[in-house]
């Protein structure tokens, strides 16, 4: 009876534990499962906590498939067809948090956490990093523990212990199969989470928004070659605007339209690893073409990926420039296009210039002269601006601004004046990270300039913010001394705000390399890394090798384990236990039957030769076991000496 | 017909290998297979796999070989759990039906033993259970559970673990040539004794000294195993705490009394029911008797090994 209080006792206890593991795993994934759905988790959880302390009734199965119901209700409407994978883990944690409810036998609580090993690893569908690594293995462990501790009904720390060494023993293994295991290509297409909610925005709208919000996530890293062609600024292109709308700059028609240029190389080719993002457009220095599988280039020389990832994308370029000297006379129109009657101050302006001027160049000087002499002022934090004519009120009125308003209203000049021109947003800069030899692109990089064509030539880059805020220029913006305190208070609470203090930028700068190789060596570790690796191990023979070095290691590593576990269960006996389990050998009867001084009587039966050491080894044999006093070293000696002898003359 | 033949070589298999009082677990006589939780656990990682292949994740492919290492080691753990632990039957209890047969057994080892249990293959019952094991002094009991009187061999006992994680099967059996009874269930009745009817030449001489044979007590004998508990001189024990047997003359030519089978009434089972309850009931108030069954006759005696046949008689008639 008292065992079986016992079971419901571990039961409840570990169920307990699993409905705050599946409720902290929903909280952390709020932004994926959605705020309506979280609420729910938590209010099993407390339903869960409340049955625990006996506050309240175990609910009865109809109240739980009411619940079911209302929770598959819940996810349904707040997710949808469209979040197939969000809904699917949500409605699998919903599930498993509903079941925690009624479980109460062993084998109901057995089933659940053998069912955990699936779910928890669902986590890593929306994040990949260490942290959700070391959390998500903790709970796998702690899974096991459990498993164990319901299976074999003893309490949660025991059973703990013995499952780490378990755990611990197969981690390797598991670790050796990853590197080695030849990587299939995936069966079939799934629909990925889309988790990431930081990124460029497909449209820019400066004027609409009277605070710029940073974010110091990353957004990609580029290990660039030590190679000419590769010095600062770093003007990294993402997404190309080239319609204007009168208030925002709306993303080209043909960002995601094939290449149909010519080009020809011009450096060696570089390694950009970008962070999950909202959309697909990837970044490219300058012009480029990718040199990975799975990688797309469009119109304009930029790469970008066929679909969402969640998780790190690491993606090669070979940077080529685009033979764009002609330009057909749709692309003129498109790059000239303005909308009418808005903004006529700027447009008598660019209108003067354009009198004024002969050429594109001159007309850019004097754009800068304008810009540089007017008392423009960069801000993170600039008015907003309601009016129609919102190029106006900037040029005219608050002349405060960050990217997006001098190159919205530098690109709307020049088109004024005839000069096709376009607007591209992506990344500014990158933070060098000097052990590990890597640029690092912060959100907060993010910036937006102008491309202008001159016939005959081709496609040039101008960044008006260049000409109000130079240093911009010169690295990330978290070098900018002049920003520094008002881009501190964007940042909010963050390790990056406190880079002053010199031990938090220290630690800063670890957990960032240490995030580095991860995401390099762990989460993109694919098929060609696995197969340059393989060649290094293996030589060129790597088809057969590695699996079969898989097969050989388990052989190999469970042969040794078995032999040793073996020969610690034999050495475990005494000595004399074991020399007499030898005896036991000799004769040929049923010997375990007899007990050790029939055995004996029966050895000197049959080899009388031997019975004066029989004698002996019985008399010592008889001290250890039945009087249970050690042998003294003299006496083990003789022991073996017996053995030999004994046997000896058995043969 | 081919599973007849599969059984039947199994059965022999198991009668060659298992047969034994005692059993030490060792590579030749342990089964490991993974349960099927385990299969489930398979199943799941299989799942992971795919899940892992598909979206070209490294963690999820990692956690999918991380279940298979744990189902494959787990194989080992299970096995070298019982490996090298002794399993010894020491007695099958007779009873009466009704009551549980008790099998004894004794677990040597020298290391713990984790999630042992043993149960009879061949009989209703309930099995032991211990989740850990160490070397231990005390006997656990099967019980059997009979649903008929008679004799019984002792059969198949099967000893099973589930450890680590129950993701495993690991099993043995011991095959014991044991025999235990189980008696009919004692039926209260009017003790009747007959005088011995059907007479042999031994019997009449018997009834020739029954006049005498009303206890003429004669003196005290030291008690010796076997001998019937009624007649200890309990007086003398608390005395002198040595065990005294009063010995009467005549003794030897005692009377025949007789419980007859075929002198009762009732069914078959209900006679023998109520012979059950009359031998224990002679027995206590110390006659000494015959029993007479359709089986057989057991001669006169008064000692606990007689009562104890006659039981068995009853069981087996």
């Amino acid at each position: 009876m008292s065992a079986k209080a016992n079971v419901k006792e571990l039961v409840r206890q570990n169920t307990l534990i699993t409905s705050f593991a599946y409720c902290g795993l929903s909280l952390l994934l709020v932004q994926s499962l959605g705020y309506v759905f979280c609420v729910s988790i938590l209010l099993i959880c407390i339903f869960k906590i409340s049955t625990s302390v006996d506050a309240v009734k175990y609910p009865s199965k109809l109240v739980v498939n009411l619940l079911a119901i209302t929770v598959i209700v819940v996810v349904f409407l707040s997710l949808g067809f469209n979040q197939a994978i969000e809904m699917f883990v949500a409605m699998l944690f919903g599930a498993c948090s509903l079941k925690m409810l009624n479980v109460s036998t062993t084998k109901q609580a057995q089933a659940v956490y053998i069912l955990n090993f699936f779910t928890y690893p669902c986590f890593y569908l929306f994040s990949q990093n260490i942290l959700s690594f070391l959390l998500v293995a903790a709970l796998l462990l702690l899974n096991l523990g459990q498993l164990f501790s319901v299976t074999h009904r003893v309490p949660l720390k025991v059973s703990i212990n013995s499952s780490v060494r378990k755990f611990v023993f197969s981690l390797p293994l598991a670790i050796a199969m990853v590197v080695l295991v030849p990587k299939l290509p995936p069966f079939w297409q799934l629909p990925s989470a889309k988790n990431a909610s930081t990124g460029l925005s497909e449209n820019v709208d400066p004027f609409q928004i009277s605070e710029l919000s940073r974010s110091s996530e990353l957004a990609f890293r580029a290990l660039l070659p030590d190679a000419n062609g590769f010095e600062p600024p770093f003007y990294w292109r993402a997404i190309v605007h080239d319609r204007f709308d009168g208030k925002k700059w709306v993303m080209s028609d043909l960002q995601n339209r094939f290449l149909s240029k010519t080009y020809e190389p011009t450096a060696a080719n570089y390694t950009v690893i970008a962070s999950p993002s909202n959309t697909r457009w990837l970044y490219t220095l300058d012009e480029g073409i990718p040199a990975s599988k799975g990688i797309r280039v469009n119109y304009f020389g930029m790469v970008y990926q066929r679909h969402l990832s969640n998780k790190p994308t690491q993606y090669e370029v070979s940077p080529v420039k685009l033979d764009d000297a002609r330009m057909s006379r749709w692309e003129y129109n498109l790059n000239t296009a303005l909308p009418s009657d808005i903004n006529p101050k700027a447009i008598a302006l660019a209108k003067e210039w354009d009198a004024q001027t002969s050429s594109t160049q001159a007309f850019i000087a004097k754009m800068e002269s304008f810009y540089t002499t007017q008392n423009f002022e960069y801000s993170l934090t600039p008015p907003r601006i309601n009016s129609k004519d919102t190029i106006d009120a900037f040029l005219f009125g608050s002349k405060v601004g960050f990217c997006g308003h001098f190159a919205s209203s530098a690109a709307f000049l020049m088109r004024t004046a005839g000069i096709p021109t376009r607007l591209v947003s992506g990344y500014l800069g990158g933070q060098l990270n000097e052990e590990s030899n890597y640029y690092a692109v912060y959100q907060y990089d993010a910036h937006a300039w102008v491309e202008y064509y001159v016939p005959q030539v081709g496609w040039q880059r101008l960044d008006p913010t260049a000409w109000v805020s130079p240093q911009r220029m010169l690295g990330s913006l978290a070098d900018l001394q002049d920003l520094e305190d008002e881009f501190k208070d964007n940042l909010g609470l963050s390790l990056q705000a406190f880079s002053n203090f010199a031990a938090v930028n220290w630690l800063r700068l670890q957990l960032e390399q240490l995030d580095f190789h991860w995401t390099r060596w762990v989460l993109n570790f694919d098929d060609k890394k696995q197969s340059s690796l393989l060649e290094m191990l293996f030589g060129n023979k790597h088809k057969f090798l590695p699996a079969l070095s898989v097969i050989l290691l388990l052989v190999i590593v469970f042969g040794c384990w078995f032999a040793y576990l073996n020969l610690r269960t034999r050495f475990n006996d005494p000595k004399e236990v074991r020399i007499y389990k030898k005896l036991m050998m000799l004769s040929d009867e049923k010997s375990d039957k007899l007990t050790p001084k029939q055995l004996c009587e029966n050895l000197k039966v049959k080899w009388p030769s031997a019975s004066k050491e029989l004698d002996e080894f019985y008399s010592l044999f008889e001290i250890a076991r039945f009087h249970m006093r050690p042998l003294s070293a003299k006496q083990s000696r003789r022991l073996s000496q017996l053995n030999k002898q004994i046997i000896k003359k058995a043969k | 017909m081919r599973e007849a033949i599969y059984k039947s070589w199994i059965d022999k298999l198991i009668a060659k290998k298992h047969s034994a009082n005692t059993i030490t677990f060792t590579h030749n006589n342990i089964y490991v297979m993974p349960s099927f939780l385990g299969l489930c656990f398979l199943g799941f990682a299989l799942l992971n796999f795919i899940i892992g292949i598909n979206y070209q994740n490294n963690l999820i492919l990692g956690v999918a070989y991380l279940m298979l290492m744990l189902q494959i080691s787990s194989l080992f753990y299970g096995y070298f759990n019982l490996h090298g632990a002794k399993l010894e039957l020491l007695d099958i209890t007779s009873n009466f039906f009704g009551n549980h047969n008790e099998c004894k057994f004794k677990v040597y080892s020298s290391k713990p033993v984790y999630s042992l249990s043993v149960l009879s293959a061949d009989w209703d019952g309930y099995g032991f259970e211990q989740e850990n094991l160490a070397d231990s002094s005390s006997a656990h009991l099967v019980r059997l559970n009979q649903k008929k009187r008679g004799k019984y061999s002792g059969g198949k006992f099967k000893i099973h673990s589930n450890y680590p994680f129950g993701l495993v099967n690991v099993w043995s059996y011991l095959l014991t040539d044991k025999s235990f009874f189980t008696y009919p269930a004692p039926h209260k009745c009017e003790l009747s004794l007959h005088e011995s009817v059907n007479m042999s030449d031994n019997d009449t001489e018997l009834l020739a000294n029954k006049s005498d044979s009303l206890d003429e007590f004669s003196g005290l004998k030291p008690y010796q195993k076997g001998m019937s508990r009624n007649r200890i001189s309990w007086r003398h024990f608390a005395k002198n705490q040595e065990l005294l047997v009063k010995d009467y003359v005549g003794d030897s030519h005692g009377v025949s009394l007789v419980l007859d089978f075929n002198l009762m009434e009732g069914t078959k089972e209900s006679r023998l029911s109520q012979l059950c309850f009359q031998v224990l009931e002679a027995d206590r108030l110390g006659y000494e008797f015959a029993l007479n069954l359709p089986n057989g006759y057991t001669p006169p005696s008064d000692t606990e090994a007689h009562v104890v046949k006659c039981l068995e008689n009853l069981s087996e008639c």
